[in-house]
């Protein structure tokens, strides 16, 4: 029996191209055939790539996401005194023989140089930073995916709005798989708060183990209850030992190894999810066991939350240090 | 003291605390003296529909309400550094009605 | 100083693996400072197993409030765009540090003199400084580290590219993050050649178009495309792509399992295997980037 309420997976690595959306889109793949209840949600709007995983042609709903504010100069009023370019922290004014220009990329519209400018010849211009998309998928899904524009910062914003959109259209016993961005900043952060459960991705180097620590230490900073899958598990077994000691150490339970398979990067050029196109690889076996260890939890959600929530831990606080001199 | 609590739908003390702070609809401000409820009244929450800041959009309002504590299912990184920042008390409570954590906090004490 | 950015829009690419193995052999005849930029999950270090070293502070503005001079007029509150600064009942300034990005608005707007903003700092990450040498092979390798808890990269990353600027004396080559984000487009910024690299795979090719419409936009004038893994796919999708941009496909790494040999040992691999067919294609790549540099 499937939990009567509104439930939020989110699949997360840290670093890129550890397999995060293979194992995601297997275990939307597997769990909406089961339940029929799955609403993907690709978060990861800097390289979002579920909506080719599952070939979507054309989008049902596209909203533009209008956030990021730039700054530009009034030509005409501006005195070349070059206070903006002093006070830019970001490094966006940029000084082009004597005269001074905004680089929009580069802008995060704080408008503080507007403040500075003695000649207000400093504005502000809202522009559209990105897109958030719905399409419905041959597989029956519903899949909500974001599209940043090239050189905008990166925000948790449109995350927020992609999970926005979802609850809209969600019933209350819908399950939101989340693809989650890379890294550690504030577009993952977005994709894990709120989230019930972390399923963390990582494979035997030693760079996706040390990102895959700080991932979960996110999780953790949210109270959410962590689960691991080991992808190509076989590339480099000696380093195997490291990654479940930590997990024994922090009562993270491994749901399955992955196998390296060729067929994962062919099953891409396909433009398949892996256990559509080879059902009957060894990578396709593994991951379906993964899908079952998920559903295992979600059919034993209240029960299964309980016994597995991680340890409290501090909470994130820096520490603000004052100028010797104050006037 | 008043103890807000975040609510699931219109708010009151039979609504359920929701899993949400800072995008739950409403907030049920409960004014409590020598343990005794004195006063319920319920109040819109304007981060519900808040395209981003929810979180902080919340916490003003509670200190616009003058509230010392907050009860929901969950909190935001945010707006649980904003509520340390400005004092107000944090419980986490979840799958209870209002009446049933106003029951807990007032027996704590 | 040449510069030359290791980028490719999408994760997991080998951006970083490829970075470390051109410093390595650039490094054999140029005086070369390698800069990490991908400071959410800085990797060179691991990849050359080296200990980090000389650590600086990464600091941003913070504001503190004067409660003495403030007049409560809420000003700064209106001001700040990242809705950091909340306004007690007595309308007295709160900031909530972990949102605030230190871009002084609110000082700036703050009314009163003296002002009742003063500025105050907080560390948000670290650069680091370490030599890494190879036999009789060195270079300076400058890693950002971002601290967990802090969200804002672009100041850290700011940051590691002005130290690596400051100790650079011949070459630079800078490794990316992963994305097209503005932290990207400053690391890809007075790029002498942008070496992106990407795999034959429908999201490799995607992140491909992106990075290189960033490089267009930021007006790169030398991109040159990398296709790693080149074995895995078809490769006539992302020569395609290529093609439109104007880029020039200048190598193609076969896969292998060497590279993850190569990860384990915390060594180049074109050090501990040179004479694999990754490795060569690698040394011919290097010797391309000489003869423009």
């Amino acid at each position: 029996m499937q939990p009567n309420r509104y439930l939020e997976f989110v699949v997360a690595s840290g670093k890129g191209g550890v397999g995060k959306s293979t194992v995601s889109s297997t275990l939307i793949m597997y769990l909406h055939r089961r339940y029929g209840n799955v609403i993907a949600l690709d978060a990861d709007a800097d390289a979002p790539n579920l909506h080719l995983i599952f070939n979507v042609a054309k989008w049902d709903y596209e909203k533009p996401y209008v956030a990021s504010k730039t700054a530009y100069i009034v030509e005409e009023k501006c005195v070349d005194c070059g206070l903006c370019a002093d006070v830019c922290v970001f490094n966006a004014v940029k000084e082009i023989n004597g005269h001074y220009v905004i680089d929009e990329v580069l802008c995060e519209g704080c408008a503080t140089c507007a403040y500075v400018c003695p000649t207000r010849a400093i504005r502000l211009r809202t522009s559209e930073s990105g897109k958030v998309r719905m399409a419905k998928t041959k597989y029956g899904f519903t899949l909500i995916s974001a599209e940043l524009n090239v050189g905008k910062p990166n925000t948790g914003k449109l995350v927020t709005e992609e999970k926005e959109l979802a609850r809209k259209i969600a019933k209350n016993n819908s399950l939101v798989i989340v693809d989650s961005a890379a890294g550690i900043g504030c577009q993952v952060i977005a994709s894990i708060a709120g989230s019930n459960l972390a399923i963390l991705v990582v494979e035997p180097t030693p760079a996706s183990f040390s990102d895959f620590k700080r991932v979960h230490k996110l999780a953790m900073h949210f109270r959410i209850p962590s689960v691991l899958v080991v992808n190509k598990y076989d590339i480099n077994e000696g380093f195997l030992r490291k990654i479940e000691e930590y997990a024994s150490s922090e009562n993270i339970e491994i749901l399955g190894y992955i196998p390296y398979d060729d067929v994962v990067p062919k099953s891409m050029t396909m433009l398949k999810p892996l256990i559509e196109a080879f059902p009957n690889s060894k990578a396709s076996k593994a991951l379906l066991n993964v899908a079952k260890g998920v559903e295992e939890i979600y059919v034993n959600w209240d029960s299964w939350k309980t016994k597995h929530m991680p340890r409290r831990y501090a909470p994130y606080r820096p520490k603000i240090i004052k100028p010797s001199k104050i006037y | 003291m008043k103890i807000a609590f975040a609510s699931s739908s219109k708010g009151g003390l039979d609504d359920k605390v929701s899993d949400q702070f800072g995008r739950c609809p409403t907030f049920t401000i409960v004014t409590v003296e020598n343990g005794k409820t004195v006063n319920v009244v319920a109040v819109e929450n304007p981060g519900h529909k808040a395209v981003s800041g929810a979180g902080i959009k919340a916490v003003q309002k509670l200190i616009d309400e003058g509230v010392d504590a907050v009860v929901a299912g969950n909190f935001g990184p945010n707006a649980e550094a904003a509520l340390y920042e400005v004092g107000i008390k944090v419980y986490v409570m979840k799958d209870l009605t209002i009446k049933e954590a106003l029951d807990r906090i007032l027996s704590e004490k | 100083m040449v510069k030359i950015a290791v980028t490719g829009g999408k994760g997991g690419t080998g951006k970083s693996t490829l970075a470390v193995n051109l410093a390595f052999l650039l490094a054999e005849q140029r005086d070369l400072v390698l800069a990490d930029l991908d400071v959410e999950a800085p990797n060179d270090h691991i990849l050359l197993s080296v200990e980090l070293e000389g650590r600086e502070e990464v600091r941003i503005m913070t504001p503190i409030f004067n409660l003495k001079t403030c007049i409560r007029c809420g000003v700064c509150a209106y001001a700040c765009p990242d809705s950091a600064i909340l306004l007690t009942k007595t309308k007295l300034p709160v900031l909530i540090p972990t949102m605030c990005s230190g871009c002084r608005a609110c000082y700036f707007a703050c009314p009163t003199r003296p002002k009742a903003v003063i500025e105050g700092y907080r560390v948000v990450g670290y650069t680091y400084e370490t030599k890494v040498t190879f036999g009789n092979v060195g270079f300076v390798l400058v890693t950002g580290v971002l601290i967990e808890g802090e969200e804002r990269t672009y100041p850290v990353t700011l940051a590691t590219l002005r130290r690596a600027q400051r100790k650079v004396r011949d070459v630079l080559i800078v490794d990316t993050s992963a994305g097209t984000s503005n932290s990207v487009a400053a690391s890809l910024e007075n790029s002498d050649l942008i070496l992106a690299v990407t795999e034959p795979t429908p999201l490799g090719i995607h992140d491909l178009e992106m990075i290189l419409r960033l490089s267009r936009e930021i007006g790169a004038d030398r991109v040159w495309v990398i296709i790693n893994r080149s074995t895995i796919a078809p490769n006539e999708p992302v020569i395609k792509i290529a093609e439109k941009y104007e880029a020039p496909i200048i190598a193609k790494v076969p896969y292998s399992k060497e590279i993850v040999e190569s990860y384990v040992r915390g060594k180049p691999l074109v050090l501990i295997n040179p004479a694999s067919t990754v490795s060569k294609s690698i040394r011919d790549l290097a010797r391309k980037v000489t003869e423009v540099i």
